[in-house]
């Protein structure tokens, strides 16, 4: 029999506010612990909570970037629930009226995952798990959250990682969110169940948490699958649970949480009245909303001549999406731009662990490369043989060029020279080639950029070469 | 109408709260009585009343601008903790992995 899984996700973003979802609390994580709550944040008798505007104003940016329909009313209510990362005894969310409903998240041009709805939350307290004992600073607690809901309609490890990728880029770009998943700023639960394919009901699902990073997601996810198949086949059943994948022995077990019994006991929130906005506001919003990067990407397809899965990983960041668009002007050779930094640059960066903004290479300075590989100066490989230099320095390339005696030879005799010399230098390979044997042809083509550093022009060489060889 | 066991002991389970089996027959009492005196409110004829009592869920609220405003003393706030460790609220381990 042959199964299909279906995956829901349930992604939390901490927005980047600077104050708490209802009370005027620091939201900096780098601050001290136990440092910025309140009456509000433990619910201490008399405490009122207030909503952050901003807060509101980031979840309508996520609703129009996903296409959600925003409701001009929406509620906030109470969940009931004993923890201890919770003082109030309950969290105050969105239940029944979501401030955004449907929508989707657009992974590439013709395939998207549809959203469920985006409501907005406080964040509960960071608690460490230490042994015998749970430590907890309440800094966290009544940080403004927006839950994103998806539909179940992933079937893979693969389609979710997709759909994260995406939500992510979209979050940061509206700069509402960080991203940042090793730190939680980002937080992602999976719901996963299989069925036999055809089938139209749900199997039983399991929850999949403490996934903290979208590779643990993908790679969790389809772990699941395999081993929810696995019971099933084997006769067994799947029990709904809570599970924690383990990355290091790349598996899920089962969690045991002392909080068993989910009754939430929902209710409207007593001490807020209905979170209402108008079309006004909307339009407000959506006249500052910045070109997503799908649009982008489309857009440097169009203007630039790239390639789509090119421009697709150009713009997930938009620091780089800037920077390539940069480079790309100023060189005037949008191709060469894109490969550059895609291989060379990003190579750099990753290994420093930085981002494009903390890069020391100035667009103009990679532009003039660029610029100096167009003109023939230099070869592309002693592009790419400077390139550390160039990225570490900021260096002018035409300058260091020089210093380092790599201008291209572009001159025809000097070239014919060495070419002459290769092919004296190798009677028995000449001879082979001119018996038939043409794939020495790179042989001599290697010899004469030994021969010369790498600096004569490939162009000129295989021209002359060959020239040579037909004599 | 006296509630049923099961809902008095899932009731002090949700609340955290340990209650004696010779106590849940007088619970369950107890409770049915509060839910009975609250029922007389349907009996109550208001056809002819005008509004006189706005649901607090009308209207809407008011939005806070996102400034920063003063925080309690750490001090403080850990002296209304029971427990507490270093900088920390310090609470019984909450999570338990299943050995394998």
């Amino acid at each position: 029999m042959e199964f299909e899984a279906v995956i829901g996700l349930e992604v939390h973003a901490q927005l980047k506010t600077k104050t708490k979802m209802f009370c005027s609390c620091k939201t900096d994580f780098k601050d001290e612990p136990n440092t910025n709550t309140c009456p509000v944040c433990y619910g201490l008798p008399g405490a009122l909570p207030v909503i952050n505007k901003r807060a509101v104003e980031f979840a309508i940016k996520a609703g129009l970037a996903f296409n959600c329909k925003i409701n001009l009313t929406s509620v906030f209510s109470r969940k009931n629930y004993f923890y201890p990362d919770l003082p109030k005894g309950y969290q105050i969310t969105q239940y029944e009226i979501p401030i955004c409903e449907g929508g989707e998240v657009k992974v590439d041009e013709n395939r998207a995952f549809r959203l469920e709805r985006i409501h907005l939350e406080e964040d509960a307290a960071k608690s460490m798990h230490k042994g015998n004992k749970t430590l907890i600073d309440f800094n966290r607690s009544g940080i403004p959250l927006i839950e994103i809901v998806s539909k179940p309609d992933m079937r893979s490890g693969k389609d979710a990682y997709d759909y994260l990728v995406q939500l992510r880029a979209i979050l940061r770009y509206l700069d509402i969110c960080d991203g940042n998943m090793e730190e939680g700023s980002l937080r992602c639960d999976a719901n996963i169940s299989v069925r036999p394919k055809g089938q139209k009901e749900l199997g039983t699902k399991t929850e999949l948490k403490n996934l903290n990073s979208f590779r643990f997601v993908q790679k969790a996810i389809d772990y699941e699958i395999k081993r929810q198949i696995e019971v099933i086949k084997s006769g067994g059943r799947i029990v709904q649970e809570t599970r924690l994948y383990d990355d290091r022995k790349n598996e899920t077990r089962p969690m045991r949480s002392k909080e068993e019994a989910h009754d939430y006991r929902y209710f409207p929130e007593p001490d807020l009245k209905p979170l209402v906005i108008t079309e006004k506001e909307i339009e407000e919003i959506r006249k500052k909303m910045p070109e997503l990067p799908l649009e982008k990407a489309t857009r440097f397809v169009k203007e630039f001549g790239i390639k789509r899965e090119d421009a697709h990983l150009l713009t997930l960041e938009k620091e780089l999406a800037d920077y390539f668009e940069e480079v790309a002007k100023l060189s005037g050779n949008p191709k060469t731009a894109s490969a550059l930094i895609q291989t060379e640059l990003l190579r750099e960066l990753n290994a420093e662990k930085k981002s494009v903004n903390e890069c020391s290479l100035k667009t103009e300075t990679l532009a003039k490369l660029i610029k100096l590989i167009d003109n023939k100066t230099i070869s592309m490989k002693i592009a790419k043989d400077i390139f550390p230099e160039i990225y570490k320095t900021n260096k002018d390339p035409e300058t260091l060029v020089k210093e380092k005696g790599l201008l291209q030879i572009t001159d025809e005799t000097a070239i014919e020279e060495v070419c002459k010399k290769v092919l004296e230098a190798n009677p028995k390979q000449v001879e082979t080639y001119k018996n038939g044997k043409e794939g020495l042809f790179g042989f001599f083509v290697g010899q004469v950029m030994r021969e010369t550093r790498g600096k004569a022009n490939p162009q000129i060489v295989n021209k002359i070469l060959k020239k040579l060889l037909e004599e | 109408m006296a509630i049923e066991r099961d809902t008095v002991f899932h009731i002090a389970k949700l609340a955290h709260i340990e209650i004696d089996e010779r106590d849940v027959e007088k619970f369950s009492r107890q409770m049915g009585e509060i839910l009975d005196y609250i029922e007389q409110l349907n009996e109550v004829d208001i056809s002819e009343v005008s509004e006189s009592l706005r649901s607090i869920h009308e209207g809407s609220v008011f939005l806070r601008e996102d400034e920063p405003g003063a925080s309690l003393e750490r001090e403080t706030v850990l002296s209304l903790a029971p427990e507490v460790e270093d900088i920390f609220v310090k609470v019984p381990p909450v999570i338990k992995e299943e050995s394998k």
